[in-house]
């Protein structure tokens, strides 16, 4: 399953919905809105998405990742729009025979999805907003 | 022929505005389009190029363009 939504998401759901006779393990990874960045206090956090191609590049992050690793699934959900200092950001949820292949497949995933989805975050602290990953002069 | 460009992220605020349609000549490449918009949009050329996708797929500059396609525009991803 691949979401990406304005909504928190319930860890325990999609873990039980990845349950199952064949499955001896899920592995999780949750990103969360960091409250100090670079020794400033984080206010909030904008997440943009170019929702389209960033779904298609998810289903092919997570395709490429289930042939792989030879897990039995990955949920991955992104949130976008304002979120709050310790608010869920994302949620990778692998779930394998083995412990082993769920580790591997879910740093994969993040990788991939940092290096390649298009969506974009901007931390805005008490004295400016600052595009993650931008150069100084994205500095607004 | 017609071809629509979005921005994204800080290449939209750098250029102000979300998206716009632009008439271009057949034939034209994804590089004479970058061209012209850091012409037009000062604030979009960077040390860095932004990088572009053509119909939510990412592709090379030497793409040649088509009407109807629908241009994104963004600086390096950084979700997660």
């Amino acid at each position: 399953m691949i979401k990406i939504t304005t909504d928190d998401f319930s860890i325990d759901e999609v873990h039980d919905a990845l349950k199952g006779e064949e499955v001896g393990c899920i592995v999780s990874f949750v990103g969360t809105v960091r409250g100090i960045s670079e020794g400033q206090k984080v206010q909030r956090l904008e997440v943009e998405v170019y929702e389209e191609m960033a779904v298609t590049e998810l289903e092919e992050i997570r395709r490429r990742a289930i042939e792989l690793f030879k897990v039995q699934d990955i949920d991955i959900i992104h949130r976008v729009g304002a979120l709050a200092v310790s608010d869920n950001i994302v949620l990778i949820s692998v779930s394998a025979r083995h412990r082993k292949e769920a580790f591997d497949a879910c740093s994969f995933v993040i990788d991939e999805l940092k290096r390649l989805v298009p969506i974009w975050k901007k931390e805005v602290t008490t004295t400016e907003s600052v595009w993650i990953g931008g150069r100084k002069d994205e500095r607004i | 022929m017609r071809i629509a460009v979005r921005f994204y992220a800080s290449v939209r605020e750098a250029v102000g505005v979300q998206g716009r349609e632009f008439e271009l000549v057949k034939g034209s490449r994804m590089e004479d389009l970058l061209m012209m918009l850091e012409r037009m949009y000062p604030g979009m050329k960077t040390e860095r190029r932004p990088l572009v996708a053509v119909n939510g797929s990412r592709i090379l500059l030497d793409r040649r363009l088509e009407d109807g396609d629908i241009v994104a525009i963004y600086p390096p991803v950084s979700g997660g």
